[in-house]
C-alpha cells in the first residue's frame, strides 16, 4: 500500500532542487522523484482578475505513474505572495495506489484529510498520512449543499445514464463544490467511487484523467463559459432550480437505499415538471453524433449520410412496392386466365 | 475584386503546436454546433474537429450538424491554429531564462510597446486573432492598464501556456504560442512567440517540460532572458541606491544559477535540431538583459532614456522613423562586454552555439514594480522584439 503526498507551490528552494520557481516543497518519504514529478504535473491553477476571490479547485484524477495508476486527490488553491512577490497558489496532492484506495473512500478522504493552504517554512519530506477511519465522513449537512439534497441523486443517476460520458454540474454561487462531490461519491461503494473523477475544472489534466463529473461554480470566473453547452450531460442548477422526480439508477448503489428514505418522506413536495432531465435523451441519428474517428477524420462523405441513408430507405421501399405489384399482378393474371395469353 | 479570390494558401503549414507539416487541404476545421462538443484527442469540452467536405461560397467549412466553421486545425494534434497561419510563412521565437528572470513582464511590455510603435516604422504588428493572446491581453493590462498588477507566474502546465493532446494512444503536452501577424514591405509574416514556465529550463526537468519546450528545435530565433538581479557578480557592480538593488542583494540566492538554465536550453537546443556538440548554428540568439533602468546609465554608458529611433529619411514631413542601427549595435557591442565580464559562462555557451549572438538591454516599466498603469514608462522595450523578427526573417539588423 502506498500513499503519496506532494505539495507544490513557488517558493525559493525546492525539496529537491535548489532553484527557486514552481517546486515541490513536500512530498512523503521515500517517494520516487518520477512519481512525485507526475504528481506534480497535475498542480496547474488560474488566478482571476484582482478584484474576485481566487477559486480554490477540488479534484479526484486518474494518473499513470511509475508501475501503477494513481487516484490522486487534489486541493489547489491561491496562498498569498510568494518570494517574488508574484501571487502564489499551493497544490496539496495526494495520491492512492489500489492498495491505499481499498482502505477509505475518497468522500472521507476529502471531508477529513486537512489539506494545506499555505507553506510556510523551509521544504521537508513527510511521514505517510493518516487514513480516515469509518467515522470520519462527510458531514450531513454537505448533502444539502445544493439546497435539495435530491439534487445529489439526481446527479449520481446521471453519471450511471451516461456511462463512458463526463457530466458537467453548473452549482450556484456560494456552492461548495468538495461538498457536492464528497456527497455524490459517498453514495456509492468504495470502488465505484474511486472511479468516479471529478474537478472544478473544465479542462483536463492528461488524456486519460478519468474524470467524470466536472463541477462548476458559478463564483469562479476562470473557467471559460463558452466551453459548456447544454445537453444531456450538462445540469444547470445555476438558477437554482426544483429537483425533479429521480428516474432509477442503471445499477443499484447506495443511492437506492438512501433514495428511500427520502421518498417515503410525505412532506416532500412533489415535482411540477416532468422529469426530462433525469431520463435518458433519446439519441440522435448516430452518424452527426459520433462523426469523427479517433483521428478527427469524418468517414467518407460523411455529411451526405444522412441524404444518402434516406435515399436508401426510399430504394428499398420502391423495390419491395415493385415486388408485392408484381406478385398481385400475376395472381390477378392468373385467376382471371389471362396469364396463358401472355407469352 | 473579390477578396475571396486573393487568398493565397501556402503549400505546406507546420502546426505551430506539435510541428506537424500538413498540406493546407488536410486541415481540420473546428464544429461549431453546439451538438458537436468533445473531441478524441483535446476532450470532452472542446468542440469537434472534423475533415470537411462540403463548404460554403465564402469558404467557411460546414460541420455535419450544418454549422459554418472558420477555424482550421492541425489534422495530428487537433490544436486549432489562425486562418493566417495557411496563408503566411511563420518566424518562431523561443524565449527562454530562469525562474523570476521576468519573460512574461518582457513579452507583454515589448508586444505593447511593439503594437505602439510599428506604424511610425512603417510596419504593423497586431494579433493575428485576439482569442490566441488573451493571456497576453491580461498582462498587458495589468501593467499599462488600470488592473496595475504585474504578470502572475507561468504556470508549468494547465491550459493557459499548454494543452494536451491524445495522438496515437500517446499524451503529448503542446505550448500555447503567442500569435501575431506582422507586415513589413508589402509582405506579411505570422510571428509565433513560445514563453515557456522558467522551470521547465531546469536542469533535470521533467519530461512534461521536455515536450513544452520542442519549440527549441524549430524556432528561428531565440531570446534568452537574464536577470542581472539573480547573478551575484553583476549585482555587485550595479549601483546600489535603489531599494530594488539592496533588497536584492538581501533575497540573492546563493545557489541561483542563471548559467546552468543556459547550459540546459543550449543541450536541448543541439538535441532537438540534431547538432553535434561542437557544431555552431546560425539561428540567431538575443541577449536579453533586463531591468535595465537600474544599471544602463553606470555600466552602459546610456541610460536608455531616448528610445533608439531616428527620422526616415523617405517620409519627409511625416513624423515617420526608422530604427537608428548604429546606436543599437553599439549597445549592443557594450552589452556583450558586459555579459563575457560579468557572467562569462553564459556568455561562452552562447557564443559556441550560434554565430549570430546580439545583446539588448531593456526595462519593461522603466522604475520598479510598482510602477504600473500611467507610471510606467518602459525603455527600448520594443526593441528586443523588433530586432528578433528581423533577425528570425533573415533580414539584416
Amino acid at each position: 500500500m502506498v500513499i503519496v503526498e506532494v505539495v507544490h507551490t513557488s517558493a525559493p528552494h525546492g525539496l529537491h532542487d535548489r532553484h527557486g520557481g514552481f517546486t515541490v516543497v513536500a512530498a512523503t518519504r521515500g517517494a520516487t522523484a518520477p512519481v512525485i514529478d507526475a504528481i506534480a504535473t497535475l498542480s496547474a491553477y488560474t488566478f482571476p482578475p484582482l478584484q474576485t476571490t481566487p477559486p480554490i479547485l477540488w479534484s479526484l484524477r486518474r494518473l499513470r505513474a511509475g508501475s501503477g495508476t494513481w487516484s490522486v486527490l487534489s486541493r489547489i488553491g491561491a496562498c498569498g505572495t510568494d518570494h517574488t512577490g508574484r501571487r502564489n497558489r499551493i497544490a496539496h496532492h495526494l495520491a492512492l495506489d489500489e492498495e491505499a484506495r481499498r482502505l477509505a473512500e475518497p468522500a472521507d478522504w476529502l471531508a477529513g484529510h486537512p489539506f494545506l493552504v499555505e507553506w510556510d517554512g523551509p521544504p521537508r519530506e513527510l511521514e505517510p498520512p493518516m487514513i480516515p477511519g469509518p467515522a470520519t465522513g462527510p458531514p450531513e449537512h454537505w448533502e444539502e449543499e445544493l439546497g435539495d439534497r435530491r439534487w445529489i441523486d439526481a446527479i449520481g443517476t446521471r453519471l450511471d445514464l451516461l456511462r463512458g460520458s463526463c457530466v458537467t454540474v453548473l452549482l450556484p454561487g456560494g456552492t461548495d463544490p468538495q461538498r457536492v462531490a464528497a456527497a455524490v461519491l459517498r453514495r456509492r461503494e468504495t470502488a465505484a467511487a474511486w472511479s468516479i473523477g471529478f474537478s472544478t475544472r473544465p479542462e483536463r489534466s492528461s488524456g486519460d484523467d478519468g474524470v467524470r463529473l466536472r463541477l462548476l461554480s458559478e463564483d469562479d470566473v476562470t473557467w471559460p463559459r463558452a466551453s459548456i453547452r447544454p445537453g444531456p450531460a450538462t445540469i444547470d442548477l445555476r438558477g437554482r432550480p426544483a429537483c425533479p422526480e429521480p428516474a432509477e439508477p442503471a445499477e443499484p448503489s447506495r443511492t437506492a437505499v438512501r433514495r428511500e428514505t427520502v421518498a417515503s418522506d410525505a412532506s416532500r413536495p412533489r415535482p411540477v415538471e416532468p422529469p426530462p432531465p433525469l431520463q435518458p435523451v433519446p439519441q440522435p441519428d448516430p452518424p452527426p453524433m459520433v462523426p469523427a474517428d479517433a483521428d478527427g477524420n469524418v468517414p467518407e462523405a460523411m455529411v451526405e449520410y444522412v441524404d444518402r441513408r434516406h435515399g436508401l430507405r426510399v430504394a428499398v421501399a420502391t423495390f419491395l412496392l415493385s415486388i408485392l405489384v408484381g406478385v398481385a399482378s400475376t395472381a390477378v393474371l392468373d385467376r382471371t386466365g389471362l396469364l396463358g395469353f401472355l407469352p | 475584386m473579390n477578396d475571396t479570390a486573393t487568398i493565397r494558401l501556402l503549400d505546406s503549414v507546420r502546426c505551430p503546436h506539435c510541428w506537424t507539416r500538413f498540406a493546407p487541404v488536410d486541415a481540420r476545421f473546428v464544429a461549431e454546433s453546439p451538438a458537436l462538443l468533445g473531441d478524441a484527442r483535446l476532450g470532452d469540452s472542446e468542440p469537434l474537429r472534423f475533415a470537411p467536405s462540403r463548404f460554403d461560397a465564402s469558404g467557411a467549412a460546414i460541420d455535419p450538424e450544418g454549422g459554418r466553421c472558420r477555424r482550421p486545425a492541425c489534422p495530428r494534434c487537433h490544436c486549432e491554429i489562425p486562418r493566417a497561419g495557411l496563408e503566411l510563412a511563420t518566424i518562431p521565437i523561443s524565449i527562454v531564462g530562469a525562474p523570476g528572470a521576468g519573460k512574461s513582464t518582457l513579452l507583454a511590455s515589448m508586444s505593447w510597446s511593439v503594437r505602439r510603435d510599428a506604424p511610425r516604422l512603417g510596419e504593423s504588428f497586431m494579433d493575428s486573432e485576439p482569442w490566441f493572446n488573451r493571456s497576453l491581453h491580461r498582462d498587458e493590462r495589468g501593467l499599462f492598464g488600470r488592473a496595475v498588477s504585474l504578470p502572475d507566474k507561468t504556470e508549468v502546465g494547465g491550459d493557459r501556456h499548454y494543452r494536451i493532446s491524445v495522438v496515437d494512444g500517446r499524451e503529448e503536452t503542446v505550448p500555447r504560442p503567442l500569435i501575431f501577424t506582422w507586415h513589413r514591405r508589402a509582405e506579411g509574416r505570422l510571428v509565433l512567440l513560445y514563453d515557456n514556465a522558467g522551470e521547465h529550463y531546469l536542469p533535470g526537468a521533467d519530461r512534461h517540460a521536455v515536450a513544452a519546450t520542442r519549440h527549441l528545435g524549430h524556432c528561428r530565433a531565440a531570446m534568452v532572458v537574464l536577470d542581472p538581479l539573480q547573478d551575484r557578480r553583476f549585482l555587485a557592480a550595479m549601483p546600489s541606491e535603489t531599494s530594488q538593488v539592496r533588497s536584492a542583494h538581501e533575497r540573492l540566492d546563493a545557489d541561483s544559477r542563471q548559467d546552468l538554465v543556459v547550459a540546459e536550453f543550449a543541450a536541448r537546443f543541439r538535441d532537438l535540431r540534431g547538432m553535434s556538440a561542437t557544431a555552431v548554428s546560425d539561428i540567431p540568439i538575443e541577449v536579453v538583459v533586463t531591468k535595465a533602468d537600474l544599471w544602463a546609465g553606470e555600466l552602459l554608458g546610456d541610460d536608455l532614456a531616448t528610445e533608439p529611433w531616428q527620422p526616415r529619411a523617405a517620409s519627409a514631413g511625416d513624423d515617420g522613423i526608422e530604427i537608428d542601427q548604429r546606436r543599437v549595435e553599439e549597445i549592443s557591442t557594450r552589452l556583450a562586454g558586459l555579459v563575457r565580464r560579468h557572467m562569462p559562462e553564459t556568455a561562452a555557451l552562447l557564443e559556441r552555439l550560434s554565430n549570430r549572438v546580439v545583446h539588448c538591454p531593456h526595462s519593461a516599466l522603466g522604475g520598479p514594480p510598482g510602477a504600473l498603469g500611467e507610471a510606467a514608462k518602459p525603455r527600448w522595450a520594443a526593441v528586443p522584439m523588433l530586432q528578433a523578427m528581423r533577425l528570425g526573417d533573415g533580414a539584416a539588423w
